[in-house]
């Protein structure tokens, strides 16, 4: 690999600093990313003839060059460790779409269940982007007009290894939360429930102008579904009537007494962590699930022996 | 005696004790605060020493040091009030109480050291004599039961726990709607005790509310669970540090598995480790905190309507169309119809359909609409991956369910169903289809024929082989090959049999006719047979091989066996001396149809029904047929003696009822330091025909007892062999003989951990290896709480275990309302050596006196030392000594009121000696766990009004009345006891039958058992008898009390006074 000329006077030597715990590709040769969606933004960026730098690119993210990635909406920033020992600053700009291209999206994908669902559990639903072309749109940026990148190396070429090293983990985080795109596109989770749950009145004639207003955040009490998170806890004095205080006249019926409670080794093991799918930017050396399908198969049997009463 | 509490100060799980306290409680005057606000010790708190020998008894290390906290307690008048009148008599005031704070000294434990202990208290009210669990500690271990069940369930996360100066790596709960709901009922039921503990140093009652409380703890116990299984514990802290690893999360994971649960790591690092698990975990969050369970509900075709025409015409078109009798294949289209279901209400479900918008009026409409929105989009969407006829149902807008076929329902009940069911959405499936057992279903059944009518007597047994032909059938229709083959081409996977759905899949059928092809015939042992009949089923080329289609007489003998009827009704054996009730003729003969096939018998009959005079007539019986046979081979030999072993308590009262009941037959007591060894046993055990012995020495003498031949063996109070680890199981088991029977009271169906051993005993095999039982009947009923299994287990026990219950009039009409039952006791070696010089003493005394008024003093001073001395050591010598393992009649009486209390049954105690019926309330509260009224002389009206009301009430748990006789014998009523016991006796019948009156009266509505304890050998048996003799004659006589005795010479006294080897139990 050749070493290039900078503007500052100085030569790049090829091989950057070392990273030790790093956010590691969990890809480790070939293709990077499995679905189609995360392939779309890849395409883009190969589609931008980088050359060895896309390589470099790649060989930088399966190293761990990159030591963090912070998603905003819209945006992108990243830490990426070059040769230089200060890392550099990688920004990617998306651009987002206006309230209006919103709206007529949200028609769209309301008479269609199946996008939101597929959305909501982790999937891009395979023919969302015709939907987004039908309305002249289109979902992952094509163009170097939809994306604006930024790195602070002294390479000329934009987008440079840096930003294709991160380019590539955001495709693995594609991979994993398709939502990704939406927000960069400028529209959160929240906001797009509201878009989709607006749409989901086929009665309503007037569907459009009641999406319409998307420039307002929702207000952020409203953000979780039904969670209850044990909010700031409100004391509970305890009782003065002895009977009551001690158990001895118990409140609830037989009924109610713990005997609903089983204890089941599920026949699939860890099917709770399979459901959440990867871990975000995960840079461990173990693949996470597996080492938890280890750890729920081994813990089962204790938890049923705790149930009986017969841990030894 | 010793109550055991329990709590958490912060993440420190304490336990500490109450204790009845040995000084005064000073009293405060009431409304004057004391300016100095001292905390003050808790007067009932049991002390360092008191808990840490409590721990070492209940096998957790007892550490050096114990703390002291506070303890808030409603407190009335300076005086907190205790948690038991077992402590204290909780004062009767009208005050309100306040909270305030006392010291206690509280054991810390480990969270590891807390759940072993818990496990030990699980549902236990009682861990040891005098060791009690109080309610919250009981409260604890149910909160423990629900973190195993998670952790067996799988449902936790890994998780990361920001501290105020550390990050841990913890084991998160996820507690998806029922867990929820199961948390939320647990913190309903914590008893405010369990969260009363605060440090020293605070000022103000704790108040953290108790679902918080419950679930922290949840969430440390299951931590500890998880960690504990997966422990590296050969890495050192040393290892964990944050250099050998490569990223957080290599830290994190090594974290996970370590003992404390430190990430090291960048600051940054962690706070980012914290948020992005958060975020991994959110789309869980959305489906675990809906108040609904999204659900699918398979729906079957609409029956067609019923044409008007006669039913055999349509029969016959069906049978065209198919050709099959009795089958069809309907056409019509099937619905899964997507529902959502209330966790709280799980009967209320709702339509999916109505969901999207919710209309006014519906319970949905409680709930933001964008959020349930979300739900049914995430839960459809999850769905739409595992089912493709899902994903194409939301192709249209507002999705409400789908329609289907018939190969496709088969397909989603065998396939979508189990996945969608897996992955967290609630199933909703028809009957047919979900009931495992009893579905109907193809299978492969044994068809046996017995040629003869049954015959007894007729010397066939159990291992007789017999053969047979294979069947297959489907439920109980047997199908020939032609059918079958018909079956097959059908190529419908699910098909109506006689109007009902069932599954005959191509690989069943196939299997089938495989089966058919390789197997026409079969060899089994008749024992084996058995095994079919009883539903101990096997699987065979995946063909389910069960039940049997049994003719002739084995198909009789299995019916017989089953219903436990038919079976030929004996008379009274020639040599039984006593008459039995009908139901005792029936259970009699029961024993002997069983010991004729040499199939071992659990007579598990209620308390009171007379299981010893059922056995006894059994071995009588056996005696004669076999003294029969033998004479008819070779005419005289020695016949096999049998081995009874029971309990040492009971060992006189066998002797007593077998002198009463079988007088011919002679009986052995193998027992006490004097009892024959080896050869010289062997030989005295063969010329009798009754041994009895005792558990202890089954497992010490079993050498020898071995040896011996038996023609029986018979287990009384057969749950002491419930654990099949110990010797006197292992012991009981390795016994030859020619049949077995186990005797107990207590529900032993229902122990369902208990039944293994002793159905090994009985029958070995029948239930499998010990560990094949636990996987496949133990831990499916406790744990799974398995109905099929439960079902399944009685199907194969059922056969075995006779028990009938007193209330159960439908099968005994015939047992009179009043049972009177004398229970010989033994004594204790002290006990003897005590009356022996008791004895002594008054001899000589005797011999002394003079005629009159000071002879008489002697005689009835002598009647009630040795009184005492057969009640109680203690009570003799008056020194409060200490009360368990002393006395014959106390150990009787507990063994008796344990199975009483198992039954849930209420007994009276009487007692005509006040310091006896206080010492009997002290430890029988001991035993038991909970409050023993008393009442004796000095008890005021008001107070023993209050004392009846409460046990008649039965809204407290209060099985137990300890009565003087002279305070309690008359007037008053009990009819809520349906067992009275006369501990001593007033040697005055009229007297004890007003005393057992108490019980015995209008209102009773269940049958009285009355037990009059006698030591045998000792001057109450004497007694006993003189009245026996004399109660018809001349009640006046001696119906009098028992000024009589002083009329008796020296000589005749000195025999009825005398202590006959018998008397000693050890």
């Amino acid at each position: 690999m050749a070493a290039y000329w900078n503007g500052y006077g100085y030569y790049e030597p090829t091989k950057p600093i070392e990273v030790k715990g790093g956010i590691k590709a969990q890809s480790k040769r070939g293709s990077f990313v499995k679905s189609w969606w995360a392939k779309r933004w890849i395409e883009t960026l190969e589609s931008f003839n980088l050359g060895a730098r896309l390589s470099r690119g790649k060989s930088y993210a399966r190293k761990g060059q990159v030591t963090s990635i912070k998603i905003e909406t819209g945006f992108v920033r990243a830490k990426v460790q070059g040769s230089d020992p200060k890392p550099y600053s990688v920004t990617i700009k998306v651009r987002t779409l206006t309230g209006s291209e919103w709206e007529l999206l949200a028609e769209k994908l309301a008479l269609k269940p199946i996008f939101a669902a597929k959305l909501l559990a982790g999937e891009m639903p395979a023919d969302i982007d015709s939907s987004f072309r039908e309305i002249g749109l289109s979902l992952f940026p094509e163009t170097l007009d939809d994306l604006e990148t930024d790195c602070s190396c002294p390479d000329w070429s934009n987008p440079c290894k840096h930003i294709a090293a991160v380019y590539y983990l955001l495709g693995e985080e594609f991979d994993r939360d398709p939502f990704l795109i939406f927000k960069l596109r400028g529209v959160d989770m929240d906001d797009f429930m509201s878009i989709i749950g607006k749409g989901f009145v086929p009665e309503t004639v007037d569907r459009v102008a009641e999406v319409g207003v998307l420039t307002e955040r929702p207000d952020d009490k409203t953000r979780t579904a039904f969670e209850a998170e044990i909010s700031p806890v409100s004391p509970e004095l305890l009782p003065l009537d002895p009977e009551v205080f001690w158990g001895r006249l118990p409140e609830y019926t037989e009924e109610e007494k713990i005997c609903s409670i089983e204890a089941h080794i599920p026949p699939v093991p860890a099917a709770l962590p399979k459901r959440l799918g990867k871990f975000p930017f995960w840079c461990g050396e173990e693949d996470l699930l597996e080492s938890l399908e280890k750890i729920y198969k081994r813990a089962s049997p204790a938890g049923v022996m705790v149930f009986l009463g017969e841990r030894k | 005696m010793i109550i055991l509490h329990a709590g958490r100060v912060g993440k420190q799980f304490f336990l500490w004790g109450e204790s009845p306290s040995e000084n005064e409680i000073p009293l405060v005057r009431r409304g004057r605060k004391p300016k100095n606000p001292i905390v003050k010790p808790y007067p009932y708190d049991s002390g360092f020493e008191n808990l840490s020998s409590t721990l070492e008894l209940l096998g957790i290390n007892g550490r050096k040091m114990a703390e002291k906290i506070n303890v808030w307690v409603p407190t009335v008048g300076g005086i907190p009030l205790p948690s038991s009148p077992l402590v204290a008599e909780i004062p009767d005031s009208k005050a309100e109480p306040s909270l305030a704070p006392w010291t206690v000294h509280a054991y810390p434990l480990e969270t590891e050291e807390a759940i072993l202990l818990l496990c030990t208290c699980m549902g236990k009210r009682v861990l040891a004599p005098g060791i009690i669990s109080g309610n919250d500690l009981l409260w604890w271990a149910d909160a423990l039961k629900f973190a195993g069940s998670l952790v067996a369930g799988q449902k936790y996360l890994p998780g990361v726990r920001v501290g105020e100066e550390e990050y841990r790596a913890f084991w998160e709960p996820v507690f998806s709607g029922e867990d929820a709901g199961e948390l939320a009922k647990l913190a309903k039921q914590m008893p405010p005790a369990a969260r009363a503990l605060a440090p020293e140093a605070s000022s103000m009652p704790p108040e953290m509310p108790a679902a918080l409380v419950a679930r922290q703890f949840i969430e440390d116990a299951l931590d500890q669970i998880v960690r504990s299984e997966i422990g590296e514990k050969k890495l050192s802290k040393e290892t964990h540090k944050r250099k050998s690893f490569d990223s957080i999360h290599d830290a994190w994971v090594s974290a996970l598995k370590s003992p404390e649960g430190l990430i090291y790591g960048d600051e940054k690092e962690l706070l980012q480790l914290a948020s992005r698990s958060r975020e991994w975990q959110r789309p869980l969050k959305v489906l675990t905190t809906s108040p609904f369970r999204f659900c699918f509900r398979l729906e079957e075709p609409a029956v067609e309507e019923e044409l008007e025409e006669p039913e055999a015409g349509r029969r016959d078109t069906k049978k065209s169309r198919e050709g099959i009798a009795d089958i069809e294949v309907p056409e019509g289209l099937w619905y899964v119809r997507y529902l959502l279901q209330s966790y709280e209400d799980p009967s209320l479900l709702i339509p999916v359909k109505e969901a999207w918008k919710p209309k006014k009026g519906s319970p949905l409409k409680k709930y933001d609409v964008k959020n349930i929105r979300q739900f049914l989009l995430s839960s459809l969407g999850q769905a739409s991956s595992i089912s493709a006829e899902i994903a194409f149902s939301l192709e249209a807008p507002n999705p409400s369910g789908y329609s289907l076929d018939t190969k496709e329902a088969y397909r989603f009940l065998t396939e979508s169903a189990a996945n969608l069911s897996q992955a967290g959405f609630g199933l909703l499936l028809p009957g047919w289809w979900t009931r495992k057992g009893t579905k109907t279903h193809l299978k492969a059944q044994a068809k046996v024929k017995g040629k003869k009518e049954l015959q007894a007597g007729s010397g066939l047994t159990l291992e007789k082989i017999v053969s047979f032909d294979w069947e297959i059938a489907l439920g109980d229709r047997v199908l020939t090959v032609r059918e079958l083959q018909a079956l097959a081409k059908l190529k419908a996977p699910l098909v109506k049999f006689r109007g009902q759905w069932v599954e005959v899949n191509d690989a069943e059928i196939r299997a089938a006719l495989d089966f058919w092809k390789k197997n026409p015939q079969g060899e089994a042992s008749l024992r084996d047979v058995l095994k079919m009949a009883v539903g101990a089923s096997e699987k065979a080329n995946g063909l389910d091989v069960e039940g049997l289609n049994a003719a002739g007489w084995i198909g009789e003998l299995i019916s017989r066996l089953k219903d436990k009827s038919g079976f030929e009704e004996l008379p009274a054996p020639s040599g039984f001396s006593g008459t039995l009730r009908p139901y005792q003729f029936r259970g009699y003969s029961w024993l002997a149809f069983l010991r004729q096939w040499g199939i071992g018998a659990c007579l598990a009959d209620d308390m009171g029904l007379g299981k010893t005079v059922q056995t006894l007539a059994l071995i009588q019986h056996d005696m004669e047929q076999v003294k029969e046979q033998v004479e008819k081979v070779d005419g005289h030999k020695n016949q096999k003696p049998v081995l009874l072993v029971c309990p040492t308590s009971v060992i006189n009262n066998w002797k007593k009822e077998a002198a009463r009941f079988t007088p011919e037959l002679s009986v052995m007591v193998h027992h006490g330091t004097s009892r024959k060894k080896k050869e010289e046993f062997t030989t005295e055990a063969l010329s009798h025909a009754i041994v009895i012995s005792s558990y202890g020495l089954l497992q010490r003498d079993l050498e020898f007892l071995k040896g011996v031949s038996w023609a029986g063996v018979v287990l009384d109070e057969a749950q002491n062999i419930k654990n099949p680890e110990t010797k006197q199981a292992k012991a009981a088991r390795a016994l030859e003989a020619d049949y077995r029977i186990a005797l107990t009271g207590t529900p032993v169906e229902n122990n369902v951990g208990d039944l293994w051993s002793i159905m090994e005993f009985l029958n070995p095999g029948f239930l499998g290896s010990q560990a094949g039982f636990k996987r496949n009947f133990f831990i499916p009923i406790q744990a799974e709480r398995d109905p099929e299994a439960a079902r399944r287990l009685k199907e194969i026990t059922g056969p075995f275990i006779l028990r009938r219950l007193k209330t159960d009039t439908s099968i005994i009409s015939d047992l009179p309302e009043k049972i009177e039952m004398k229970t010989y006791c033994t004594l204790t070696k002290e006990q003897a050596s005590l009356y022996a010089a008791v004895l002594e003493d008054i001899g000589d005394a005797m011999e002394e006196a003079e005629e009159g008024i000071q002879r008489k003093g002697i005689i009835l001073s002598a009647l009630t030392r040795l009184k005492q001395v057969c009640n109680h050591p203690a009570q003799f010598l008056k020194d409060n000594s200490a009360v368990p393992g002393r006395s014959g009649k106390v150990a009787r009486l507990t063994e008796i009121l344990d199975t009483v209390l198992e039954n849930g049954e209420k007994a009276l105690v009487f007692t005509q000696f006040a310091e006896m019926g206080r010492m009997l309330k002290e430890h029988l509260q001991a035993s038991f766990g909970c409050e023993v009224l008393f009442l004796h002389g000095e008890v005021p009206r008001k107070q023993r009004d209050r004392m009846i009301e409460r046990f008649q009430e039965g809204k407290e748990y209060l099985p137990i009345f300890v009565l003087s006789l002279k305070a309690g014998g008359t007037g008053l009523n009990l009819t809520g006891a349906n067992h009275v016991f006369h501990f001593d006796r007033w040697w005055n019948p009229a007297v004890e039958n007003q005393a057992t009156d108490r019980a015995f009266r209008i209102g009773q509505t269940k049958n009285v058992g009355v037990h009059k304890f006698i030591c045998a050998g000792t001057l109450e048996e004497k007694i006993d008898e003189i009245i026996e003799r004399k109660v018809e004659v001349a009640e006046n006589v001696v119906g009098t009390g028992e000024g009589w005795l002083t009329e008796l010479s020296n000589d005749e006294l000195k025999d009825i006074f005398a202590l006959r080897e018998e008397a000693v139990g050890e």
